[in-house]
């Protein structure tokens, strides 16, 4: 129950974060269906595997792959998709309570906190990076720049 | 066809995607591409964060350099959107200098969503992340509300020209403001729950990743000023936090 919650929160603050980002209204179903991906993926794999960090980094390299062949049907750049569907798994929390911890002097909430924020965005970047690579080595011959 | 006028005008088209948060490596793609298409002979391109250099040759004049320096960005993926479907068509068609202008000005001018619909749209994510971090439904409201307040100083803010970072910081403070408050007079509500919901949307989280990926990409020195900025704001965020809560902490 509290998995569904967080999976329609986390597709609710998608859609926020897409008007934000100006991102006209017949795109935003496909960064509604990717914010959900994200977390849900996340949620699947921890379930899977019990581990936060590979979660995180599968659930990344899914919302990269949902958002490069979503980008392809629905003809936009990738990152239109990307951005605001990656946002469940970019983390805002721990980077605001390692930073908190820091100015209150709490060193071993700042330890803490710092590592799961490092950690998790680090995942999450490699996850993104790594279907960059492999897409870019599949997709080669297209690109103009040599 | 006038090279500097050409060069100028690419540059235009590289300043407008990455000032609408495009990707280092997109804008840099972008202009090689355009530069090949209208036969340039040689093209050199480099963008960073602050700045762009282009140096281009046509056949038959002398190579010319020209730089083109950022100040201010803000995300507009339709922005991004719209210049991505120009280039694509100017790599095909290589139309005239006055035609890319027009279109150009087309692209700045062409309206977003109005300031109601920007406020709600605040509301919405402050009130889902706050739900999201296990915030019940008075918090998730409160937050919502404190989201439109922080819409609309940001606004105001942003309209008066302020430093980036004392920006994050006040409105990080306001937004500490409005959830202590908001305790003190109803009870057994939980603030932290408030605030991260708003943080959400202040936390440069999303900048800090961007920034990161380009390092390990390779565009090296974007990626730091990325992440050195992020990390500054996300500072300033906490200072913002701090200023409030501690002297309201003492009164409690």
């Amino acid at each position: 129950m509290n998995g569904v919650i967080q999976i329609l929160a986390a597709t609710l603050g998608s859609c926020g974060f897409a008007i934000v980002f100006q991102i006209k209204p017949k795109h935003i179903k496909f960064v509604a269906v990717g914010g959900a991906l994200s977390w849900l993926s996340y949620l699947l794999f921890y379930a899977l595997l019990g581990t936060h960090a590979e979660s995180m980094f599968l659930a990344a390299v899914s919302v990269t792959v949902y958002s490069e062949v979503m980008a392809r049907i629905d003809k936009v750049p990738a990152t239109l998709i990307y951005i605001p569907a990656i946002i469940p798994l970019i983390p805002g929390g721990h980077l605001y309570y390692s930073t908190g911890c820091l100015i209150a002097g709490d060193e071993s909430g700042f330890r803490t906190y710092s590592q799961l924020f490092l950690g998790d965005a680090v995942a999450v970047v490699l996850g993104t990076v790594l279907v960059y690579t492999i897409l870019s080595l599949i997709i080669k011959k297209k690109s103009f720049s040599k | 066809m006038n090279q500097s006028q050409l060069i100028c005008c690419i540059l235009d088209i590289g300043e407008l995607l990455l000032t609408s948060g495009a990707e280092i490596s997109r804008v840099e793609d972008t202009i090689l591409r355009i530069c090949r298409s209208y036969q340039f002979e040689r093209c050199d391109v480099h963008a960073i964060n602050s700045s762009i250099i282009l140096t281009g040759q046509l056949p038959g004049a002398l190579p010319e350099t020209q730089l083109r320096r950022i100040y201010s960005f803000k995300t507009n993926l339709n922005t991004v959107q719209s210049v991505n479907e120009l280039s694509r068509y100017i790599c095909q068609n290589t139309p005239d200098i006055e035609l890319i202008q027009q279109r150009l000005e087309a692209i700045r001018s062409e309206k977003g969503y109005g300031a109601w619909v920007m406020h709600l749209a605040y509301a919405v994510v402050a009130s889902s992340f706050s739900l999201f971090f296990g915030g019940r439904a008075a918090e998730c409201l409160l937050s919502a509300v404190s989201a439109v307040v922080i819409c609309f100083l940001g606004r105001q803010l942003q309209a008066v020209g302020i430093n980036k970072m004392v920006q994050s910081f006040l409105l990080s403070a306001a937004c500490t403001v409005i959830a202590v408050m908001s305790c003190w007079i109803i009870p057994n509500l939980d603030y932290d729950k408030i605030i991260i919901g708003n943080i959400m949307l202040l936390i440069p989280g999303l900048a800090f990743c961007n920034g990161l990926r380009d390092l390990i990409v390779g565009d090296t020195i974007s990626g730091g000023l990325s992440l050195s900025e992020a990390l500054l704001s996300a500072l300033a965020i906490a200072f913002g936090f701090a200023i409030v809560w501690m002297p309201m902490r003492i009164l409690l």
